[in-house]
């Protein structure tokens, strides 16, 4: 499991101006099971998804909490640790498949090369014949053929390229997978084939992962819990069927009513404003400029995330009132 | 013929690339359709399927290879001097990424005022503040909000709003819609789906929607009717009313398509294992029928003779041999 407790991480931009990206976020994700993160741009997805695997660079800050992974017994603070040994943790603790990441493979290597250079990382100097084996593994595993190692990342197309990615992910066998937008700009088909992939991986070796999407289609399709963020917080956290069943929160339903679906004619509604500028924020809940049911309170105080129902969290002063 | 306001016959646009020995494909390969005065157009397709060079084209960036493009009965490649000028005025574009229609460095204002020059609306700097009032109205904004603002001062949703406010400026007949939500965010996609639903219900406007997304494409075309193509390497695979196409689709490709949709209800989850598509330039030259490979139906004839674009009932057309053979309804329509 993988515990994120209370954690503020601001973007410093000036002497006394700080971006705050995430605003005491606390969460849990859950061994073996796929949890969602979704939000729109700008909501601080990417940047806690940044602290939780400790890529913490100027001009991010931490300024408090702690990201704990427990695992076999073991339980690490990610942000205690310096690079050297976060660099023991990269790779088979946990993997990173970060946004457009299918552009980043070297256009001049062949892929076999690419794959060696990975699995250098982890204390590998020359591929043997095993190694060789479980690159072919991994390669069969996303569906492609083991020519493919042959070739050039340019050859592929978009969707081959991101499972070239997500071979890359899971060769060390990493506990925890995270996902930044693993599906933005790939074609219908494919996506569905990547996140039918991430949910076979999840089944077939219980690894965690943790999937970051603005769409609400991916969530529901494929992930078992779902936190919803907001401006920085965390607003929303149950299970998916719970999420989409029983939203809480004004912004959750909103988010879920606005989605059109083929089959339902009705005119949707339509949220009114932008999400608010993460410099410098609305007082009290960060919703209530935008909210239908805002009332003095959510003025001036700050929503805390509670319980309302077994396993259903919510951060909303009016939740049960209206 | 002339109360069409666009026709599009055998339109087919090629791309060479190398020197010598080049290799060519058919990005669009002879498409033909026509749009009435006030109707909407959906084109949906996935990457790669020639959407957006059908746009380009359209809207006059692209020269066809071959075909033509008609604009209230006109040729838009033959247009000279004011005939051109009427129809840049006439037929206005929206893109698809709001943060790169905009320069950085130029206030918004700028954008509106020079095409308000552009395209001779107004005779003074205080005229033309009216009319870009007028036209952000439209699109729930004001002058005062944008004034001496800079494009990062403004979210994605508001960008797309302001990029459409000024499409809106010259009053166009129709407006071109180059996957318009796709980069904004989903609490924002419905109020630019409501702008473009106003905009033909008020002012009669004419839109060409081209999107990936069947799910907002069908959301439009519920809410004003209209007629969908969907594109599949170039070709139309299929076409006609689009609530129809979306709920009763034909082509195999289309049902593919639809079944691909991550519906947003974790109750009904897709079942089954991964399967990839192999997206290869081979299918843009091949002599049969170009979804062949990927097709569940495919039989001996697909992979042999390329189809057409057969009728199958009123307005409704299907490039497909095996819908060909398995459903002949209304044969004498066809004949007819």
């Amino acid at each position: 499991m993988v515990e994120i407790r209370n954690v503020k991480a601001y973007y410093k931009i000036g002497a006394d101006l700080f971006v705050k990206a995430v605003d005491g976020v606390s969460v849990s994700f859950e061994t073996g099971k796929i949890t969602g993160i979704a939000g729109e741009s700008g909501c601080g997805k990417s940047t806690l998804l940044k602290v939780c695997i400790g890529w913490i660079k100027p001009p991010l800050s931490v300024l408090a909490g702690e990201v704990i992974y427990k695992f076999d017994g073991e339980r690490v603070n990610i942000l205690d640790l310096d690079e050297d040994s976060l660099q023991r943790y990269r790779w088979n603790l946990f993997a990173v498949v970060p946004q457009a990441a299918m552009n980043s493979l070297n256009p001049v290597r062949k892929l076999k090369k690419i794959f060696e250079e990975t699995m250098r990382k982890f204390g590998i100097k020359k591929l043997t014949k095993e190694d060789e084996k479980t690159v072919e593994k991994v390669i069969s595993d996303v569906g492609l053929p083991k020519e493919v190692l042959n070739m050039y990342p340019p050859q592929l197309s978009g969707g081959m390229k991101q499972r070239i990615i997500m071979a890359l992910a899971i060769i060390a066998k990493p506990k925890v997978i995270f996902c930044d937008e693993p599906t933005t700009g790939l074609d219908l088909v494919t996506q569905k084939g990547i996140l039918l992939f991430l949910r076979e991986i999840k089944e077939k070796y219980g690894i965690t992962i943790v999937l970051i999407s603005h769409d609400m289609g991916v969530h529901a399709q494929i992930t078992d819990n779902l936190a919803i963020m907001y401006a920085g917080k965390l607003i929303e956290y149950a299970s998916t069927k719970e999420i989409f069943r029983n939203p809480l929160h004004p912004y959750t339903k909103a988010l879920i009513n606005s989605l059109p679906t083929i089959g339902e004619k009705e005119q949707k509604e339509k949220l009114p404003g932008a999400p608010p500028p993460l410099l410098n924020p609305p007082s009290g809940c960060r919703f209530h400029p935008r909210c239908m049911q805002s009332a003095d309170i959510c003025r001036k105080e700050v929503p805390e995330l509670k319980e309302v129902k077994p396993g259903h969290y919510v951060a909303c002063h009016r939740v049960g009132e209206v | 013929m002339s109360s069409k306001l666009l026709k599009v016959r055998n339109l087919t646009k090629v791309f060479r690339s190398g020197i010598y020995i080049g290799v060519s494909f058919k990005a669009v390969d002879d498409v033909s359709f026509s749009l009435d005065k006030g109707r909407v157009l959906i084109v949906v397709g996935e990457s790669g399927c020639g959407k957006s060079t059908l746009a380009k084209m359209i809207l006059g960036f692209l020269k066809p290879t071959s075909g033509e493009i008609l604009y209230k009965g006109k040729n838009i490649v033959k247009l000279r001097g004011n005939e051109e000028k009427t129809f840049r005025k006439e037929v206005q574009p929206v893109f698809q990424d709001p943060f790169e229609t905009f320069n950085p460095f130029h206030r918004i204002t700028y954008y509106f005022l020079t095409t308000c020059f552009k395209f001779g609306l107004s005779k003074s700097k205080d005229e033309s503040k009216k009319i870009i009032d007028d036209v952000l109205k439209k699109v729930g904004m004001s002058y005062d909000e944008i004034d001496g603002k800079y494009p990062h001062e403004f979210s994605g949703g508001q960008l797309q709003r302001l990029s459409i406010a000024r499409a809106l400026l010259a009053t166009p007949t129709l407006l071109i819609a180059d996957e318009p939500v796709t980069m904004v965010d989903a609490s924002a996609r419905i109020g630019i789906l409501s702008l473009f639903m106003e905009l033909n219900r008020k002012y009669d406007m004419s839109i060409i929607y081209i999107t990936h997304d069947l799910a907002t494409g069908y959301y439009l075309a519920s809410q004003v009717g209209g007629d969908m193509i969907v594109m599949y390497r170039g070709d139309v695979v299929e076409m006609g009313c689009a609530e129809e196409v979306m709920l009763n689709p034909l082509h195999p490709y289309t049902t593919m398509l639809l079944n691909s949709i991550p519906e947003p209800n974790p109750e009904k989850r897709w079942e089954g294992r991964p399967e990839f598509p192999s997206i290869e330039l081979k299918e843009y030259r091949f002599s049969g029928c170009k979804f062949s490979k990927r097709c569940p139906h495919a039989f001996s004839k697909c992979y042999e003779e390329k189809p057409e674009l057969f009728e199958m009932m009123n307005g409704r057309f299907v490039r497909c041999w095996w819908v060909k053979s398995n459903l002949k309804i209304n044969e004498e329509v066809v004949s007819r």
